[in-house]
């Protein structure tokens, strides 16, 4: 796994990166580059759907997500990088999933290479990796460049789903994950422990039951509390829109972007 | 269409139909591959593909099946320009289909224009209002990429949306012409027209002639 402590990455933001969580971007923009990592955006990148299909045969899925894995390849080609970033775990989760499926079945591969006749083959050798890893196998980086004691926060991590599962990619162990929890005590912020950090917070069904996701956020929330939180950590969109219809401005408890928290940490608010 | 018809080598689909008896009433206009209202289909013999294309800028081949296509039938959403924000949110309320593109280049494939319809709707997916209207900038809203999309994406209508909202709300006003339409209306040039209207033919002429044109003055 010595590709993560590498310090130049293309970067595949996401669609919803681009319109729903421009506060993420930016501050993991500026975090990387006060890291001294690089990040170059792909000239031209496709929606990953943002959810994997499950269906055996739905190979149409696999489209978009695999065009930007050639896309990333050409550049990879030309330049020195060692592998594509998301920030969104669900682009993560998907493209890590393509990855999977097209090593494990080459004649899905092989479907897709003769459909998307205008493009190069796909070579399967494009690492797919997330902002939390490089940030964690970048710890002496960030210790570097962290200047503030962030000594009023308490932190509960909040996982959610796509970055564990299925276990094939996942970036930790998908029962106890700690990647983030040792991240943040090597830079001497307070963690809280609480049961409900990989619980899913109900994901899409905000689209068509509310309920239901505000049933989920309030008890991984009202756990979060119990046990002395007074920040919520997350790394995806969808869950910080799910748990912000909960956690409001002015609570007791204020949900943040990881990149957002280590921010503070470097002096950079 | 759907008959047999014996015409020369080397004719446009369009003079193809034309030299085979039919007038056209409909799917026909500049002739010349800017208007985009000719798009046509067909099949090649030993090809299973089917085409598409413009009839006045394809020509016939021997035992190609073809269909004209006088219209491509999709609802027109009704909009003030004026009072939309240049964003994904806007476009995704009167065109939510978008996020089905599944990225399978059709479109691109589809356009006698030969633009990157997909990477457009991306860029629109992206949130990237400016890239994607320089990019179907020479959309002749022919229709053909919407008739192959499985999305079922009304390109021309999108696209005539992301050019309005870019050209009223992004691109930066010219001043030069609002600064030139006062002083025509506050009457700055008068004078000089009514002198050239009531000039002859001849001194017209004269004038026309010995103009100066810019970058060419003796």
């Amino acid at each position: 796994m010595n590709y993560l402590s590498s310090l130049k990455y293309l970067y595949y933001p996401g669609c919803t990166i681009k319109r729903d969580a421009l506060e993420y971007e930016e501050k993991s923009l500026l975090l990387l580059r006060k890291m001294g990592i690089e990040l170059k955006e792909l000239e031209s990148w496709y929606c990953c759907g943002a959810l994997p299909s499950l269906a055996i045969d739905d190979i149409m899925s696999y489209v978009g997500g695999t065009r930007t894995l050639i896309e990333a390849q050409k550049l990879i080609r030309r330049g020195d990088f060692n592998g594509l970033l998301t920030l969104c775990p669900m682009c993560y989760n998907v493209l890590k999933r393509i990855n999977l499926v097209l090593e494990n079945d080459p004649d899905k591969l092989e479907i897709l290479t003769e459909y998307m006749e205008e493009e190069e083959r796909y070579g399967l050798g494009v690492n797919v990796v997330h902002i939390v890893e490089v940030l964690a196998g970048n710890i002496d980086r960030l210790k570097e460049i962290a200047t503030e004691k962030l000594t009023e926060f308490k932190v509960a991590v909040y996982y959610g789903c796509t970055l564990l599962r299925p276990k094939e990619i996942a970036i930790d162990d998908p029962e106890n994950p700690e990647i983030i929890e040792n991240l943040l005590t090597s830079l001497e912020v307070a963690i809280v422990d609480y049961p409900f950090k990989t619980e899913c917070c109900g994901s899409y069904h905000i689209l068509t039951n509310r309920n239901i996701v505000v049933d989920r956020v309030k008890r991984i929330v009202s756990s979060a509390l119990r046990r002395g939180a007074n920040i919520i950590t997350v790394v995806c969109p969808l869950c910080m829109y799910n748990l912000k219809q909960v956690v409001k401005e002015g609570n007791k408890l204020r949900a943040m972007y990881l990149s957002e928290l280590l921010v503070h940490l470097v002096g950079d608010r | 269409m759907g008959k047999a018809y014996e015409v020369p080598e080397g004719l446009t689909i369009m003079k193809a139909l034309e030299y085979a008896g039919f007038r056209f009433i409909r799917g026909s206009g500049c002739r010349g591959g800017f208007c985009g209202a000719c798009g046509v289909i067909y099949r090649s013999p030993g090809e299973y593909k089917l085409r598409v294309g413009l009839a006045c800028q394809t020509t016939v081949k021997d035992g190609m099946h073809l269909a004209i296509l006088p219209y491509s039938p999709m609802v027109k959403p009704i909009y003030r320009i004026d009072k939309l924000k240049p964003d994904l949110g806007t476009i995704l309320k009167y065109f939510p289909e978008i996020v089905r593109c599944v990225s399978c280049n059709s479109c691109t494939k589809a356009c006698p224009q030969d633009l990157e319809v997909m990477e457009a709707i991306q860029a629109i997916r992206q949130n990237d209002i400016a890239r994607a209207a320089n990019l179907i900038f020479d959309c002749i809203m022919c229709g053909l990429c919407s008739t192959r999309c499985p999305a079922d994406i009304r390109h021309p209508y999108l696209f005539q949306l992301v050019r309005r909202l870019y050209g009223k709300h992004l691109l930066s006003r010219a001043r030069h012409v609002e600064l030139r339409v006062k002083e025509i209306v506050e009457g700055r040039w008068e004078a000089e027209f009514s002198k050239l209207m009531k000039m002859s033919v001849e001194e017209l002429r004269k004038l026309y002639t010995e103009r100066k044109i810019e970058g060419g003055e003796k």
